[in-house]
């Protein structure tokens, strides 16, 4: 087996996050509009490499999607230079990129840092779309050693499959909860690779849809610029949500999007033993209908490295 | 489609590896049978594995609504938090082990489990009602390695 190479610069997952927190005009969309410059300067601390997006709206009250139909978007490189005529999202992406399916760009692109990543949407459906977010997900690019990235021990005695469900005890409808601690154990280093989301539900008054998490680092390094959709970071079991699926959409909920097809963490997450991976997590369903807290797991999905 | 990220290479000769898929149901698995109660939780069920070569587990798939924890021979977790929620320390089918549809969930950081060997399996009942233990079923994929002769 070839022995692995390490790339030139130190990638480091990174979510870009363009929704109603960075541009308001997002937050509701009505049929046939036309929204252009929607601008997300990225961070300055490095290049963002672009290799996969996805983009959603707040579920509606059945759990769905539907306002997605019909909508268009353009979006430029890093020299403000449009990739694509306006093109209807759902033609170009299985479930919108949710649920671990994210449409892969290939080869990715390159923003320098302090770009200027800018959005053209028309809104070509016949309802108002409620916080629509576009996700530009990818790798930061640092210097070697520019920010901390433990990582395997030259040698180790075995790597075990393992992933560590954590449990969301009694998130409020409209709450934010800052810097919740995940805590590797101490037999051994994990690899977090990937992500299972909460199913989702809407029973008898009751809705969990608008959950959201930011990963951080153990020094409070984010993974994104803002709180990310469970749909979009993890992969979702047994979803009960709908998607619109063709011109005359039928819909349907995500099929194969299961723990089989967990929502990736490119470059992977390793964390030592005894040390944190620090969430945030936030809620939006607000306390319409019976909503109340709610209680759920989610899994984070890697292997123990023993030393 | 989700892939582990690294591949397995072949074993050395005079080794040989054939696919191999055990499954454990309510038919072979005689603690399978009653109910569980709400908040339930069985003890340490064996998963018992054949006595010709040993096994290594690449993969699993479930069915039923039965959270669970496997450990391996050496009784260790292959998911736990030992949060003080006890419910927290087993998966969830739905975030683990339910395919929804689509292949088989792939266990990266492969789990040898010797000839004749044992995987444990513990059953909890995350529900709010009583579930049939004859819902549960559980399938391990992965290979057997023989030593020293071909397997057919």
């Amino acid at each position: 087996m070839t022995p692995a190479t390490r790339p030139p610069l130190q990638e480091r997952h990174y979510d870009y996050v363009i929704g109603p927190n960075q541009d308001t005009r997002l937050a509701s969309v009505a049929a046939g509009t036309i929204i252009d410059k929607i601008k997300l300067q990225t961070d300055g601390d490095a290049p963002f490499e672009l290799r996969s997006r996805a983009v959603r709206c707040a579920y509606d009250a059945s759990l769905t999607q539907t306002p997605l139909i019909g909508l268009t978007s353009q979006w430029t490189g890093p020299t403000r230079d449009y990739r694509s005529s306006f093109l209807l999202e759902s033609l170009q992406m299985a479930y919108y990129g949710q649920g671990g399916t994210p449409k892969p760009i290939v080869p990715g692109i390159r923003y320098p840092a302090n770009s200027i990543i800018e959005i053209d949407i028309w809104h070509r459906g016949t309802t108002t779309i409620t916080n629509l977010t576009f996700y530009f997900r990818g790798v930061k690019l640092y210097d070697w050693g520019a920010v901390p990235g433990p990582t395997y021990p030259p040698v180790f005695k075995r790597g075990q499959t393992f992933s560590y469900p954590i449990n969301v005890a009694s998130l409020g409808v409209s709450e934010t909860r800052l810097t919740n601690l995940f805590t590797c154990k101490q037999d051994a280093d994990f690899v977090f690779r990937a992500g299972q989301g909460p199913t989702l539900f809407t029973s008898g008054g009751r809705t969990l849809g608008e959950i959201f998490i930011t990963l951080k680092d153990a020094d409070k390094n984010p993974y994104s610029n803002d709180f990310v959709h469970f749909d979009i970071l993890f992969g979702s079991g047994a979803a009960p949500a709908t998607i619109p699926v063709g011109a005359t959409p039928s819909y349907i909920s995500p099929f194969g999007t299961g723990p089989a097809q967990p929502g990736l963490v490119y470059p992977e997450i390793y964390i030592p033993k005894n040390q944190q991976l620090i969430y945030d997590l936030q809620r939006a369903d607000g306390s319409g209908g019976s909503n109340q807290s709610e209680t759920f797991n989610f899994n984070l999905i890697g292997m123990k490295v023993f030393q | 489609m989700y892939r582990p990220q690294f591949a397995y290479n072949p074993p050395d000769s005079p080794c040989q590896a054939q696919k191999c898929q055990y499954s454990f149901d309510q038919t072979n698995l005689p603690a399978l049978t009653g109910s569980l109660a709400a908040n339930g939780q069985t003890g340490r069920i064996p998963l018992k594995l054949d006595k010709d070569a040993p096994f290594i587990l690449r993969g699993i798939v479930s069915q039923g609504t039965l959270s669970f924890r496997l450990e391996d021979k050496d009784g260790n977790g292959l998911s736990d938090s030992e949060n003080a929620v006890n419910s927290t320390n087993f998966e969830l089918p739905k975030e683990y082990s339910n395919p929804g549809g689509a292949g088989l969930i792939a266990l990266e950081g492969e789990v040898y489990a010797p000839i004749g060997g044992t995987i444990v399996l513990i059953l909890l009942n995350n529900t709010s009602g009583t579930v049939n233990l004859n819902t549960f079923a559980i399938n391990l994929h992965g290979e057997k390695r023989y030593q020293g002769e071909k397997c057919q």
